[in-house]
């Protein structure tokens, strides 16, 4: 049996960590292939819903990269990003998706080596965990 | 405005931030920029820094523009600039000017890179067959680079350039390039140009310690840096991976820390008698970062001579460095640095408190270093045939900062006036850009909005059809890996997926011929292209696309040589296929939900409304006057001018403010697009950019008192500030203790003699720069000071002049002032706060007790006059007028600008704008400066009639609308806002910057990102999820 790969759907923010996901290819570090990255304006864009989503279709992760905060292009969407992740994880737990399972983390446009350790980072502690508790159902069930 | 007239033209040399924002403030006002720079990339000094005071965050973003997002780059600046109205060429030098005010002939030189940045593909096979190595001087020698290398790490697209000094022509380069991009053997190029003005934005050269003899006692160790190289240690992209900060010669970490202010500057000695202004505030963020980057345990000490927090909220920031982070700050000279054998470094100090000498040991010591006296000055003045100051600087018209004296359509902004901040730096540009734009209204030019290919006409509504264009690159895809037939097959199977070309080459006119073509007859709707490097080509492939008949709005650009490989394993051959079907399969879903956005013309009122009658608010007001803007100037009290317009006759620097503004009065009253309004104060105002409405009340005994309505599409505060009050330090108790000012007029009045005068003091920072006073420096005490003191010293050399100060803000070309006070005499004393000068009132005289720093003993002196500078006040007023415009004020009653450092003369508010002492003290020409800036930002946005939104902003479904109000609430730009009258939520397309927040915030899905729909996301999100499809066989 192969190694289980985690799928972690990544929402970056379009000015920082969209960038420093550009640097880090740009300077070849290589992360894993795990990372399924989408483009958001502003991590204060990320909806609960598409978290949520994303759960639901298979995710066994979810990052939210933005710009550090004082630095969002938008003055202030990060930290209402990270008002509705605190939320949101305990929302996620009644469910049985731990805290591990979303991540939100600050990465500068100049974090290229930040944006691969983090990636790094959470893949293996997906890795570790194991699928989505709703992934394992869904296995079951079929 | 006739068609036939040419756009105007403008050279901006220079690519650092001012000059950038200078090339963008024209952009937007529809002018062609050519955006040069002598290196190799743009964005200055500021490529280097990952973090700026005084808000330790970077945020350079937000300097592009917000209402014409339409036409410029949307993504971070590191990577690079784009602006459909500039044209940017680095490695360009300018080496000859020639012809006269509105019609200049430029020759430019652009500099050979050997690598042909429209073939390379950027993988850097070049970089690693290069045996040569070298310092990386983008980090500052701490780390190597190849021959061939890529001299900023953000830059997108990388533009690889070889170094030909180092290179040894081994062409081991030459035989990896695939794609046959590096010519060994190219030359540079002069081209030349004609532009009607030219703006010089070449910054500055800092000091470099190899190159001074001066620096020779402190540079004796590799862990010896300057401050810049200090910040290549903090960046991300910088030295050490880890983030770690190390000692250069061995790698250890540096847990103590030393900064030795001044290097190079403040030297009259070395003919550098000048502060380079930023060197104290870099420090002290630069030692704020070292403990937060490298923890608890890193100790960090600032070695200064006069710690020069003069800038809105340095103080603070100051302060908040010594208390909250434990900074050590240390005021003496250092003498000299001396390497012990175990590597570590001794600084040795004189403490001019106790009188002795001090050494304590650090890992690494950092120097700041200031700025290089002024080669580049030299240069201009050679190539636009003028003389230089004695100082060796670009001479200016009096009271302005920008304008080149005595040349007309030359201006000059950013650190060639002497080194900036970053929010003078902002000030500077976009005042150069108002000069250049009121210069350019003055010739027979004209102005240029949108593109040269119209939008072209789509159904709306009809069902998705996609079309896909991928370029191979000539050979070079196929010979990497990518496999264009499997992904063709792929993407042929994907659902509304019409059609799908394969182009070999788009760079070539055949393969753009061949696209255009296949484009046409595809009948689709929807265009998706991939090719390399997007963000050089954006323009080119659009224009494609347009004339193919797609809406702009529904092609995107997917990189498919860049993106789709970042972050592969590169022996994983059917990944890069894999990725790159699956990138384009998202795109797809995501763009067949997205309907097409249009640009939206706005109408706007042409009027500009200022508040306040000071010498600020005069000349935004004539700024705007002289270009066709009609303007409303409202003051409060009975008369135009001011403080300083009315009650200041002349400045240290040899200003006449009093007769500036009485000649300032004359053009106001008879400008004819100028109303002003005496004993007049807005007292309410609604509306948004574009079109207000306020009330003005009159408050004098004049006739008109009845309250007028007036309709205008901006407002500019300038509402200026006064000379602060105390009761400290026995003021009010006896006749001869008084302010600066109030003693100034005194001189000038003649009602002060000082022919038997045998001592003066005065007492600096007099309620300033202290917790629950006035906790801001006021910028011109300390000139004031100098001026009384060295008038006082020219009357009667035999006074005895005091100066009891806490840090002389003699900061840039002010210093001269402060050596003169000192040559002539001045005894300057330094006290703080612990420790402050008392005053008694003896037999109705002041007598001030203090200690004379030197010789460490107590000294009373019964001076015939005590001075006390007692800073600037914001004008009381501000508080209503704030209240009445929705913005804010800072904790000192000063207005709050949207940005501190990036947007200096703006509000969060759009169409509101600042300047001048409203913002915060600051000296005449400043003032001067920043309302030009706000002028220039009004006139962008008003002078067209009409402006264009953006593509993509929110809406709201009225039908789905609670009217909850909550997406007024979390909107950080307060384009929402609440109509009673139609009971529903409206929204300020100009003021909507599209992120989305709203959209989040909303519970009924009525608010919504036109091009950013849930529709769109969750489809992405599925598409991402989707299996990989599988690929093994091949
Ligand atoms: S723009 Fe990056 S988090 Fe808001």
């Amino acid at each position: 049996m192969s190694e289980f790969e985690p799928k972690i759907v990544s929402f970056f923010c379009n000015w920082c960590t969209f960038t420093a996901a550009d640097l880090a290819g740009t300077s070849r570090l290589s992360y894993p292939p795990n990372i399924k990255i989408i483009r958001v304006m502003c991590s204060g864009m990320v909806d609960p819903k598409y978290v949520l989503k994303a759960f639901l279709n298979g995710a066994d992760g979810v990052l939210i990269g933005g710009c550090w905060p004082g630095d969002c292009h938008y003055i202030n969407g990060n930290l209402k990003a990270r008002r509705r992740v605190a939320l949101l994880t305990e929302l996620l737990s009644q469910y049985g998706i731990g805290p591990d399972r979303l991540w939100l983390r600050w990465i500068a446009a100049s974090e290229g080596t930040m944006l691969k350790e983090v990636a790094d980072e959470m893949t293996a502690k997906l890795k570790e965990l194991g699928p989505s508790p709703l992934n394992k159902t869904a296995a079951k069930v079929a | 405005m006739s068609e036939k007239k040419p756009t105007g033209k403008v050279l901006v040399a220079g690519a650092g931030i001012s000059g950038i924002k200078a090339a963008i403030e024209l952009a937007e006002t529809g002018y062609q920029v050519l955006l040069t720079d002598a290196s190799t990339q743009v964005g200055g000094i500021l490529a280097k820094l990952d973090y700026q005071f005084p808000t330790d965050h970077c945020g350079m973003c937000r300097m592009l523009p917000m209402v014409g997002r339409e036409y410029s780059s949307e993504y971070c600046m590191r990577k690079s600039l784009y602006h459909e109205n500039i044209e940017i060429l680095p490695f360009t030098e300018v080496v000859n000017i020639e012809g006269d005010a509105g019609n200049y002939k430029v020759e430019l030189k652009k500099k050979a890179r050997y690598v042909n940045p429209d073939v390379c593909n950027e993988l850097g096979k070049c970089i690693e067959a290069c045996p040569v190595e070298v310092d990386d001087e983008f980090n500052h020698g701490l780390t190597k680079r190849k021959a061939i290398y890529k001299s900023v790490p953000h830059n997108v697209p990388q533009l690889l350039l070889i170094d030909k000094q180092s290179c040894t022509e081994c062409g081991e380069c030459v035989n990896v390039c695939s794609t046959n991009a590096i010519d060994l053997n190219a030359q540079d190029e002069v081209e030349s140009r004609e532009v009607h003005s030219i703006i010089l934005a070449s910054g500055i050269k800092l000091y470099n310690l190899r190159d001074f003899e001066d620096a020779k006692s402190y540079a004796v160790s590799p862990d010896v840096v300057s401050s810049l190289a200090f910040e290549r240690m903090l960046s991300g992209t910088g030295t050490y991976e880890d983030g770690m900060i190390k000692r250069p010669s061995d790698g250890k970490p540096a847990k103590k820390i030393a900064w030795i202010q001044c290097m190079g500057s403040r030297n009259r000695r070395q003919n550098r008698d000048y502060c380079s202004s930023v060197c104290c505030m870099f420090a002290l963020k630069e030692a704020v970062l070292a403990k937060e980057k490298g923890g608890p345990d890193v100790e960090t000490t600032i070695f200064y001579m006069d710690m020069r927090t003069f800038g809105k909220n340095f103080q603070r920031y100051k302060e908040n460095a010594v208390e909250e982070h434990g900074v050590k700050l240390i005021r003496c000279r250092v003498q000299e640095v001396i390497r012990k054998p175990d590597g570590t470094l001794q600084v040795r100090y004189f403490d001019p408190l106790t009188n002795e000498f001090f050494f304590e040991y650090y890992d690494l010591v950092v120097l700041s270093t200031g700025q290089a006296p002024f080669e580049d000055h030299k240069k201009w003045a050679g190539l636009i045939h003028t003389d230089l100051d004695p100082a060796g600087l670009l001479t200016t018209e009096p009271y302005s900062k920008v304008k080149l004296a005595g040349k007309d359509g030359l201006f000059m902004c950013g650190s060639l006036m002497g080194l900036t901040d970053i929010s003078e730096a902002m000030s500077s540009g976009i005042a150069a850009a108002g000069e250049a734009t009121n210069f350019l209204t003055s010739l027979d030019v004209s102005r240029k909005f949108g593109d040269d290919t119209p939008e072209p006409k789509t159904n709306d509504r009809s069902a998705p059809k996609v079309a896909v264009l991928v370029c191979q690159c000539g050979e070079f895809a196929g010979a990497e890996g990518l496999d264009t037939k499997l992904l063709e097959t792929e993407l042929r199977k994907v659902k509304d997926v019409e059609a799908v070309h394969i182009v070999e080459s788009m760079c070539s006119a055949e393969g753009e011929q061949e696209a255009l073509e296949a484009l046409k007859k595809s009948g689709c709707n929807r265009l998706l292209i991939g090719a390399c490097q997007p963000y050089m080509y954006r323009r080119k492939l659009k224009d494609v696309a347009r004339k193919a008949g797609f809406n702009s709005s529904l092609v995107q650009v997917f990189d498919i040589l860049g993106v789709s490989r970042r972050g592969l394993h590169e022996d994983d051959k059917t990944a890069w296929t894999r990725r790159a079907i699956k990138e384009i399969k998202s795109d797809i879903a995501s763009m067949k939900e997205k309907p097409a956005l249009h640009v939206q013309s706005q109408p706007i009122n042409e009027t500009a409304l200022v508040i306040g009658g000071g010498i600020s608010g005069m000349q935004s007001a004539l700024s705007l006057a002289n270009r066709g803007i009609p303007v409303h100037l409202v003051e409060k009290s009975a008369e135009l001018g001011g403080f300083a317009g009315n009650s200041i006759a002349s400045t240290i620097d040899g200003l006449a403010p009093m007769e500036m503004a009485k000649d300032m009065k004359l053009r106001v009253f008879e400008h004819k697009k100028i109303d002003v309004h005496l004993n007049a104060q807005v007292e309410q105002t609604e509306g948004t950019l574009g079109s207000f409405e306020s009330k003005i009340v009159y408050n004098g005994n004049g006739e008109e008192t009845k309250p007028i309505y007036l309709h205008h599409g901006a407002t500019i505060m300038a509402t200026g500030g006064h000379e602060g009050k105390t009761d400290e330090y026995g003021y009010g108790q006896a006749d001869n203790i008084m302010t600066q000012f109030e003693f100034k007029q005194g001189l000038e009045s003649g009602e002060i003699d000082l022919s038997e005068t045998e001592n003066v003091v005065m007492i600096q920072c007099v309620g300033s720069r202290e917790k629950g006073k006035r906790e801001y420096c006021s910028r011109i005490c300390c000139m004031w000071a100098m001026a009384n003191a060295l008038k006082i010293k020219e009357k009667n050399p035999d006074t005895r002049v005091f100066v009891l100060y806490r840090d002389v803000m003699t900061y840039g070309f002010l210093e001269q002032y402060y050596t003169k006070a000192r040559l002539a005499g001045v005894i300057f004393v330094s006290y703080d706060l612990e420790n402050r000068p008392e005053v008694e009132i003896v037999e109705g005289k002041p007598v001030v007790k203090f200690t004379e720093s030197v010789l460490d003993r107590p000294l009373e002196v019964s001076p015939e006059y005590l001075i006390l500078s007692t800073g600037v006040d914001p004008e009381p007023s501000n508080k209503d007028i704030a209240e009445t415009f929705k913005v804010d004020l800072n904790r000192d009653g000063f207005f709050m600008e949207a940005d501190s450092k990036w947007r200096p003369v703006e509000f969060q508010q759009m169409g509101t704008f600042l300047s001048g002492v409203a913002h915060s003290p600051m000296p005449l020409p400043d003032v001067i400066m920043q309302a030009e800036a706000a002028a220039q930002k009004t006139f962008t946005y008003l002078s067209g009639g009409e402006i264009q939104t953006a593509r993509v902003t929110s809406s709201v479904k009225d039908a789905l609308c609670v009217r909850c109000q909550r997406c007024i609430v979390v909107c950080p730009f307060e384009a929402r806002s609440y109509n009673e009258m139609e009971h529903r939520i409206d929204i300020d397309p100009s003021a909507c910057q599209g992120c989305g927040m709203c959209a989040v915030a909303c519970r009924n899905n009525a608010a919504e990102v036109s091009g950013w729909s849930d529709r769109q996301l969750m489809s992405v999100i599925d598409e991402k999820l989707s299996d990989d499809i599988e690929l093994s066989t091949t």
